[in-house]
């Protein structure tokens, strides 16, 4: 069959002259099967790739980390494990389980693991508890570690994190007329969601930087960063650092319920939970106290508020006795002396309670 | 909402699905997609857009009466006010201002007020082409305002191109309620969508990164890189233009409506002519019929044939952007085509008609007319006319033509070539490159089609490029 237009004929148009459509047979034939074998690979990438969190641990990253994560994890008799931290970077630098464990009177160190994650906002924290929960039969403790750039609600949608985490119904959260392609497709595709991390990979693969194989740490979870140049414990650090985790300020959003999600799930599964806000340097405090006071406040009340409905405890640790240059990699990191210090504190007064 | 954006992706499936299913709301649902497409660059260009299509449909239903048929004048100048205004406000106030001496004040208050609403180039010369149409006969009035929406602002043709003229589209529409859209003609239209995705992302994008650095070279630019840059910018803006136009026509065949092909391998002209029947084939006959017919076309005395080529040509150059580069880029094309017309005469001895029908001339000639379209790109690309001169000198002047083919960007202009040639040879012999591919096991061809995809996302990493033809 032929089909085109008399109009089109007359102007050029392009005609649908595909003679393989001419009888029924061929036109079987023809029925798609590259697309339909397409489908297919796509179908397996899929599975066993772009969404298998291994293979992005073969560059270390947002999303590298949480293969070396769980390649960590897999390495330890989680039946074992009995209390968690749950956390972003001030709390993989601050809380060490082998320090923690040297100074509980309670826990061994195989019964702890520090599930704390780079960059990790309130969604990814509750995302990465949610992914290993099933794993953990026997914690009784958790010390989720807070700041208030966890709460910034913003613009989620934008994060890698987010994206590598989100089902359907976070993104229908966070869903816009700018977005709604972006975590639509992500969701459907994800080897489209990561082409970040992996067209990353890629690059990094021709220039043969591309790790051999995940590395699986020795700790009870990811090692700390240990040093940062001296320019980062400054009070123009400290403020640069107040300005990006304030950036448009909003509070309520898929972040914060995802905290609240998180505390309630806690304490519905029996877990004894205490929240944590660590230390920050001198100059930290000062610049949030004096840009972003009123933040701050709202963020603390709302904490306050989900500790008091689902009895949890909910700390503020004082940076009474730490300096920025002996205790601190960065204003808001500390080092390894001030980790043994938060730690062995830690240890003592919340993991031991 | 360009074509290569996953938003773009969501909102065709979201509107080809009930499409396809509810035959009788077909009208309803183009219609309504046009409006959130075109909402998409924002409301005012909406409610600008919707208006000028009201005042244009009552215009339209006016003409049907004889004492009012001069109400096409004044959708006439509505239309082109419109455009006027939008588009070479700022323009005609600078040429006053240079000529005159003048200063005129607050420009930059009102540089930043007008901003040109998206694909306005485009829809005012559909407007234009169905006011004349109805005036002509060629077309009855639109009878439906639901009709008339759909077929000025369809969406794949909107932004940039084809423009399409109410007798192609309009009988399309009246069948769309019948129209049963095959397999096939999905299957047909992804492919060609995925070959404008390949053109625009794989291709274009890469060039730009090429072209871009080379003509930021200023008036450093020597002969030789002017000639790498004017051949890199002429594939670049076909691949990125004629994508758009590839997907148009996909998504048309998607949703079983046949669009005018708007490309067909023009850098195989032999000449300005043959050039300008197959680059934006559906500006080039919107210019030949309404403007250079209109004008007498051939039927007059040369010199009047002359002075009419050059008019289409200069308003072809300023259709596509307010700047004098362009004029001067219409302006070349006219003097082109007066200088082609005046070999044609030469036609008349036998010898050279038959040197001229030679295969080997037609390589010959494709190979000249390739560097002169490729020159003539340089005013269409270049910051400014002195830009464009100053080039124009280093290309003729001080190229060193055996230092110009031995330069490694040259063999990316000769694959480039070749590739072009491929597309030229699939789409005319589509049967038999069909049959072709098909003999390649489906995995194989499956796994080709994967490897696009992702090669695809891989360029889509970082921020999508706008198509060239959307400033238009």
């Amino acid at each position: 069959m032929r089909s085109s237009t008399s109009n089109s004929d007359r102007v050029g148009a392009i005609h649908f002259t595909l003679d393989h459509t001419d009888n029924k047979k061929k036109q079987n034939k023809y029925f798609g099967w590259g697309l339909i074998g397409l489908l297919a690979i796509v179908i397996l990438a899929e599975a066993f790739v772009f969404r298998n969190v291994m293979f992005y641990g073969y560059s270390p990253g947002f999303i590298g980390q949480l293969a070396e994560l769980e390649a960590t994890f897999q390495e330890v008799d989680a039946s074992k494990i009995k209390a968690i931290v749950l956390g972003d970077s001030q709390s993989m630098d601050a809380l060490v389980p082998e320090l923690m464990a040297e100074h509980s009177a309670r826990y061994d160190l195989e019964e702890l693991f520090n599930f704390s994650i780079s960059g990790g906002s309130a969604f990814d924290i509750y995302k990465t508890y949610l992914s290993y929960k099933d794993r953990l039969p026997n914690i009784d403790k958790a010390i989720v570690v807070v700041n208030e750039h966890q709460f910034n609600n913003e613009d989620p949608a934008n994060y890698i994190l987010f994206k590598y985490y989100a089902n359907l119904r976070d993104r229908l959260q966070v869903i816009g007329t700018d977005n709604y392609g972006e975590l639509l497709l992500g969701w459907a595709l994800k080897s489209y969601d990561m082409r970040t991390v992996w067209t990353m990979m890629i690059d990094k693969y021709r220039k043969d930087e591309l790790r051999d194989e995940v590395p699986v740490h020795e700790g009870r979870g990811l090692p700390a960063v240990r040093w940062s140049p001296s320019s980062d414990r400054t009070l123009e650090h400290a403020e640069e650092t107040a300005e990006r985790w304030f950036r448009n300020f909003k509070l309520e959003g898929v972040r914060t319920d995802a905290f609240r999600k998180l505390i309630r799930e806690l304490a519905e599964d029996g877990v004894d939970t205490v929240i944590l806000q660590l230390p920050r340097s001198a100059y930290f405090e000062e610049a949030v106290s004096t840009m972003f006071k009123e933040e701050q406040l709202a963020i603390r009340q709302m904490i306050q508020t989900v500790a008091d409905e689902h009895g949890a405890e909910f700390v503020i640790m004082s940076n009474e006795g730490m300096t920025i240059d002996e205790h601190f990699r960065d204003t808001n990191h500390v080092n390894p002396e001030g980790a043994a210090l938060i730690s062995r504190m830690v240890a003592k007064e919340y993991l031991d309670r | 909402m360009a074509f290569h954006t996953a938003n773009f992706f969501i909102f065709f499936l979201a509107l080809l699905i009930p499409y396809l299913l509810f035959k009788r709301a077909r009208i309803w649902l183009l219609a309504a997609a046009n409006v959130l497409f075109y909402a998409a660059a924002g409301i005012g260009p909406l409610i600008l857009f919707f208006a000028v299509t009201t005042i244009t449909y009552i215009v339209i239903q006016c003409m049907r009466h004889e004492r009012l048929k001069w109400a096409f004048w004044i959708g006439i100048a509505v239309n082109a006010g419109n455009l006027l205004f939008f588009k070479y406000t700022i323009f005609i106030l600078d040429t006053i201002q240079r000529l005159s001496g003048w200063e005129w004040l607050h420009r930059d208050s009102l540089e930043a007020s007008i901003v040109l609403p998206i694909g306005i180039s485009f829809y005012t010369f559909q407007f234009i082409s169905y006011l004349i149409d109805v005036r002509r006969g060629v077309i009855e009035p639109a009878s439906s305002f639901v009709r008339f929406w759909v077929y000025i602002a369809l969406f794949p043709p909107l932004i940039a191109g084809p423009i399409m003229r109410g007798n192609e589209l309009m009988p399309q529409l009246d069948e769309i309620k019948r129209k049963i859209v095959r397999w096939q003609e999905i299957k047909y239209g992804m492919m060609l969508v995925l070959w404008g995705l390949v053109k625009k992302i794989i291709f274009a994008d890469r060039l730009a990164e090429a072209v871009d650095p080379l003509f930021a070279q200023g008036m450093e630019m020597s002969g030789t890189d002017a000639w790498i840059a004017a051949f890199l910018f002429g594939f670049q803006i076909y691949f990125d233009f004629s994508a758009y136009s590839d997907m148009a026509l996909g998504l048309g065949h998607m949703l079983g409506l046949r669009l005018v092909l708007n490309f067909n391998s023009p850098y195989i002209s032999t000449n300005p002519s043959e050039f300008w029947t197959r680059w934006h084939i559906s500006l080039s006959r919107w210019i030949r019929d309404y403007i250079y017919i209109s004008l007498g076309g051939n039927r007059r005395r040369p010199i009047r044939v002359h002075f009419n080529l050059m008019a289409a040509m200069l308003i072809s150059g300023l259709w596509h952007g307010a700047m004098w580069t362009f004029v001067f880029w219409g302006a070349l094309h006219g003097m082109l085509s007066i200088v082609y017309k005046w070999t044609l005469h030469l036609n008349r001895i036998n010898w050279i008609q038959r040197v001229r029908e030679h295969v080997l001339y037609r390589v010959l000639a494709v190979f000249v007319f390739f560097h002169i379209i490729s020159w003539t790109w340089v005013f269409f690309r270049a910051e400014s006319l002195s830009q464009a001169v100053y080039m124009t000198k280093q290309m003729f002047a001080a190229a060193d033509w055996s230092t110009l083919y031995a330069r490694p960007e040259m063999l990316w202009v000769v694959l480039l070539f070749l590739l072009h040639l491929l597309e030229h040879g699939v789409r005319n012999y589509a049967s038999t490159a069909s049959k072709l591919w098909h003999w390649v096991p489906f995995p194989l061809r499956s796994a080709f089609y994967f490897m696009i995809v992702m090669t695809i996302f891989y360029f889509l990493k970082g921020e999508t490029n706008a198509f060239i033809y959307f400033q238009f």
